[in-house]
């Protein structure tokens, strides 16, 4: 057995002998409370967020089942510790010092003890891990040394950071209490299972338990339970000198390990986890007999109780009805103070029940445990530095807490002080320290708060002030901008004004001289020459006719045919003329069309063959039918073609425009003249000189004219827009582009405006 | 039913100021009886006057701040007056105990606000202020003799010459060009009962201060590294010049080294804090010790050095913290103004 134990010869600073006084309650054998009546379970008994309530008032309860939980990780989960019947869910004090009220659910005894069962995690060894955490988490295990932290979540740190070595917290160095002391002693076999499967859970190095000597009898029966335990190999067990405050967790990794934990961290920085004893026992209850965290061992202790010792309590029994059982002497009673001598705190009221936390309850007398006498002035006499486990310089810390020197207390490091009391048991002068420093600590995170208000404060203040004087200088740019766009409009006015009176006769002389007009102008004489065609393929017809009828009449003379026959010819003639006039107008468009009306003249008395005009007209459009084709399919092999420049295709895209244009303009023609094929006969041979222009002929050109320069805006439209999206487009080019847009524009501008006097007319 | 609150901690280890005070006083006695041996009970009735004066200069005060008198129980004014007194020549005026008691109480530590708020060591503070003023009275010591057959004590209280003898420093300092082996030998400069008088009240001391140490009232750090400053720094100076100097022994023998050592330095409220700042401020003392006796133009000089030292404990403090738990080292000097 004794090569399990380790003699540490490490030692931490400073440390106190104050008197045990733990035989009064660990010769006691531990004793069952009997079911109490009532119990109030506090929602809030560990560090961290309430647990929200899953029962209603009135509900019947077993023993075990859970009552509230919580999704959060920072809280922990109630269990009901009786049977019976939910009678309330309201406020009840904690067992603090403050008194405080936090939300507590009371359940009334009613009926027989029934156990709410879990499943039991028999193979735990082969169990995932976040099973068991889930477990643990299910059961409200909190950490029972008295910090009360989510095991789990303690746990589950662990788990991710990973841990070297595990730390088993058996040394219950406060003077009085023997709760940890009992446990080892009864349950031995529930603590070792309970460090397996921590070293299931997070495979550690190395596993140390700390145990004061001052237990032998707890440390026997632990020696007596490991064999067979499967913990032999792994578990060290170190015997400590008793000196408190070695149960500290601070101060026991500096004697089991020799490292510190660094000031402002956690042992797990150090790859270190710490566990109490009675956590380690309620976790094997929890995973492998299914037994949630239900009741605990509480030592009761102090002269004032006749039958101290150790009680094993169901959770929310209420403090009051502890005591009675341990014939609490209400004479000589004069403080309750839960937890130990050094570090536990004074009750205000009995009424309250006990909670996770509550490993001890001393009633202690007042010649047992004397009051403090009048605080005197410090002397320096550096009793409390040699005391203090931190290694604090405790009498300058005093001397800045009284004098309230916050910065200067924070810089001898205030916030390493553990409130362990050492220095206050030791001070001749009898100066409570701890609670100088517990004020300090609360007075500098008072200001800490402050300041950060402050800070947000500052901040917010100078968002808003940002804002303001943005909104200011936006309003102001606004404004100018108004002023500005007022100004210039204005501006803009006064000269469009001016611009009007001025500038009117001159855009229309420039108009008139505008090569657009001279272009209208061809188109007016082609038109006059197609009209002088018609009119002399009619005449034509009608010599044809005429012809025909002398022929098929008896009484025709052969002068008289003959002379028609002459005037068909002339007219044939003049047909012919007309056509190639006309063809050579529209082919050549200027040279044509410098004098097509004397020659058209001549054709009203010689009219010529329609059909052949229809014919020709039929052909030219299937030409022209094929040339739009034609320029099409080049148009669209250039945009295809990779290296056709954009030049080429709007030069493409223009042929095309022409091209269909000209079949539109083909297309018109061979309409009309199947149109006027009918109506031509019936005009007079005469007549066709004095009216070349018929008006709804002229409106039907106008608004050909009008579509087509519509179709030539689109491509110059579309045209710009391409040369816009191509990125090796020139500015020049686009500029260009633009230009012929906007002249497209103009020009279909005016042949609507022209459209709209023709319609007019 | 109202129970009482407390703050932790509910248990105390029931030592108090005033019994660390009488351990201090029951150490002294040692000193107090080889004194009175030697020198005759003209200690005791210094030490009566001084210890009276103390506690009526304390009383006064606290009648005059209105404070309760109960605070004369925390025996630290019977400290003082005892330590004045033992400083102090049998055969000194009867004055100069009273003046020395009540200068010790009134300017040493009450004009400071009292108990543990002192910047000097009221003792020490007195002892300098006699020393200054009253030169020749306070440095006449009457020549050891069979004490309780002697009766001049009653003849320097009537302020009337009686036989008297120098010191050891004393005479020293004024050998002249005697060298050492001459010194020793010469007749008229020290007496060798003189030298076996203060040897003996050393020793008492050192049982007295031992004592202290094995009560857990004063550690061992802050004598051992004062007397081991002395006679390091004493045989440093002496190797120099054997014929002139002070031999290190007679300066852990002389007079006041070793009361200073257990009763003087240990002094909690003018000293530094930590067991560091104590140890440097050990060695201040026995430094400057050194130099007065060496240099200066006192024999000894253990009261100025002390205070010396007093006005530097503060900046010790700064600068002698010890590292504090989870820190890699210790913090040092004020804290700076950007943290706060």
């Amino acid at each position: 057995m004794l090569d399990t134990l380790r003699l540490t010869n490490r030692r931490f600073h400073g440390g106190i002998h104050p008197p045990e006084n733990k035989l009064q309650s660990s010769l006691e054998p531990l004793r069952e409370l009997p079911l109490p009546n009532e119990v109030v379970l506090p929602l809030g008994q560990h560090q961290g967020q309430l647990a929200k309530p899953l029962v209603e008032i009135g509900e019947k309860v077993k023993t075990g089942q859970l009552l509230a939980s919580t999704t959060v990780a920072t809280g922990a989960c109630v269990h009901a510790s009786i049977t019976g019947r939910i009678t309330a869910i309201e406020d009840r004090p904690l067992p603090q010092v403050s008194g405080l009220s936090l939300p507590a659910i009371v359940i009334q005894r009613e009926g027989e003890e029934e156990s709410f069962t879990y499943p039991r995690y028999d193979n735990w060894q082969e169990t995932p891990n976040e099973q068991l955490l889930e477990r643990i988490q299910t059961s409200g295990l909190v950490g029972l040394g008295g910090a009360v932290f989510p095991t789990r979540t303690k746990l589950a740190g662990a788990l991710e950071k990973g841990i070297e070595t595990l730390i088993i917290n058996a040394a219950e160095c406060e003077p009085y209490i023997t709760a940890d002391d009992c446990l080892m002693q009864t349950r031995p076999a529930a603590l070792l299972e309970g460090i397996g499967l921590l070293i299931k859970l997070l495979q550690p190095r190395e596993v140390l338990l700390g145990i004061e000597d001052n237990k032998p009898q707890a440390l026997e029966s632990l020696q007596k339970a490991l064999p067979g335990s499967g913990l032999e190999e792994q578990l060290q067990i170190c015997v400590l000198p008793t000196l408190y405050p070695s149960g500290g967790e601070k101060q026991l990794i500096q004697l089991l390990t020799g490292k510190e934990v660094p000031s402002g961290g956690l042992p797990l920085d150090l790859g270190i986890l710490c566990h109490n004893v009675g956590t380690l026992a309620a976790l094997a209850d929890a995973v492998i007999r299914g037994r949630p965290l239900i009741e605990r061992i509480v030592t009761i202790t102090g002269q004032a109780v006749s039958q101290p010792g150790n009680y094993l309590v169901r959770l929310g029994t209420a403090i009051e009805t502890l005591l009675q059982a341990a014939g609490w002497n209400q004479d000589k009673h004069q403080r309750l103070i839960l937890g130990g001598p050094m570090m536990g705190f004074t009750l205000p009221s009995a009424q309250v029940p006990v909670t996770k936390a509550a490993n001890c309850l001393l009633l202690p007398t007042e010649e047992e445990l004397p009051l403090p006498g009048p605080e005197q002035p410090c002397i320096r006499c550096g009793r409390c530095e040699e005391a203090c486990p931190a290694q604090l310089l405790p009498q300058q810390l005093y001397f800045y807490a009284a004098h309230q020197v916050f910065d200067q207390a924070e810089e001898h490091q205030l916030f390493d002080c553990i409130e362990c009391g050492a220095c206050a048991w030791v001070c001749p002068s009898e100066i409570p320290l701890v609670q100088y420093y517990r004020y300090a600590k609360g007075e500098v995170r008072q200001l800490r708060a402050d300041a950060e208000k402050a800070e947000q404060a500052r901040l917010r203040f100078e968002a808003r002030q940002e804002r303001f004087e943005r909104e200011q200088a936006e309003k102001e740019a606004k404004r100018q901008a108004r002023a500005q766009a007022a100004a210039k409009l204005a501006a803009a006015q006064k000269a469009k004004q001016e611009a009007k009176t001025q500038q009117e006769p001159q855009t229309q002389s420039e108009q008139a001289s505008s090569e657009p007009d001279v272009q209208a102008a061809l188109t007016k004489k082609l038109k006059q020459l197609k009209t002088a065609k018609a009119a002399s393929s009619v005449a034509v017809k009608k010599a044809e006719k005429g012809l025909a009828n002398l022929k098929a009449a008896a009484d025709t003379t052969p002068e008289q045919l003959s002379e028609q026959e002459a005037k068909l010819a002339k007219a044939k003639e003049q047909l012919q003329k007309a056509e190639q006039q006309l063809a050579e107008a529209e082919a050549g468009n200027t040279p044509a069309a410098a004098q097509p009306a004397p020659e058209v003249k001549p054709s009203t008395g010689n009219p010529e063959d329609p059909a052949k005009k229809l014919k020709q007209l039929k052909t030219a459009k299937a030409a022209t039918a094929v040339a739009v084709k034609k320029a099409q399919k080049t148009l669209d092999n250039l945009k295809a073609a990779a290296d056709s420049t954009p030049e080429q295709i709007a030069e493409q895209e223009d042929k095309l425009a022409k091209a269909q244009q000209q079949l539109q303009k083909t297309e018109q023609q061979l309409a009309e003249a199947e149109a006027s094929g009918q109506p031509a006969p019936t005009a007079a041979p005469g007549q066709p000189t004095a009216t070349p222009e018929d008006p709804a002929k002229k409106l039907k050109q106008l608004k050909t004219a009008k579509a087509a320069t519509a179709v030539a805006v689109k491509k110059a439209e579309k045209a710009l827009s391409n040369l816009q999206a191509a990125k090796d487009a020139t500015p020049e080019q686009i500029a260009e582009q633009e230009e012929k847009l906007a002249k497209a524009r103009e020009q279909l501008t005016r042949a609507e405006t022209r459209l709209a006097q023709a319609e007019e007319e | 039913m109202a129970w009482i609150q407390l703050s932790s901690p509910h248990s105390h280890n029931r030592v108090t100021t005033d019994q660390v005070m009488r351990q201090v006083v029951i150490a002294t006695l040692p000193g107090i009886a080889t004194l009175t041996w030697f020198f005759g009970p003209g200690i005791l009735v210094n030490l009566i006057l001084t210890i009276s004066s103390c506690l009526l200069a304390e009383a006064l005060v606290l009648k005059l701040r209105n404070r309760p008198l109960t605070v004369l129980k925390d025996n630290s004014a019977l400290v003082t007056g005892i330590l004045i007194g033992c400083c102090l020549p049998a055969s000194t005026p009867w004055w100069i105990p009273v003046l020395g008691g009540s200068f010790a109480l009134l300017v040493g530590k009450q004009l400071f606000g009292g108990l543990g708020q002192n910047p000097f060591n009221p003792a020490m503070a007195a002892y300098a202020f006699l020393l200054i003023s009253f030169p020749v009275q306070i440095s006449i010591w009457p020549a050891p003799a069979t004490p309780l057959s002697d009766t001049s004590w009653l003849n320097s209280l009537a302020g009337s010459d009686a036989l008297t003898g120098a010191t050891a420093l004393d005479a020293w300092r004024n050998k002249g060009l005697l060298m050492a082996e001459e010194f020793w030998q010469a007749d008229g400069y020290l007496s060798s009962q003189m030298v076996t008088a203060w040897a003996s009240v050393a020793s008492a001391w050192l049982v007295g201060g031992l004592y202290l140490i094995w009560q857990r009232i004063i550690n061992w750090q802050l004598p051992l590294t004062f007397l081991a400053t002395l006679f390091i720094a004493g045989s440093f100076v002496w190797g120099f010049n054997p014929s002139h100097q002070i031999p290190p022994w007679l300066h852990l023998a002389a007079s006041s080294a070793v009361f200073a050592a257990f009763f003087i330095l240990t002094d909690p409220v003018s000293g530094a804090t930590s067991l560091k700042g104590k140890v440097f401020f050990a060695i201040g003392c026995g430094l400057l010790v050194i130099s007065i006796r060496t240099w200066g133009s006192y024999p000894d000089g253990v009261a100025f050095s002390v205070l010396l030292m007093n006005f530097a404990a503060p900046a010790l403090d700064y600068y002698t913290r010890p590292r504090v738990y989870g820190q890699k080292q210790a913090r040092k000097g004020l804290a700076s103004k950007e943290k706060s």
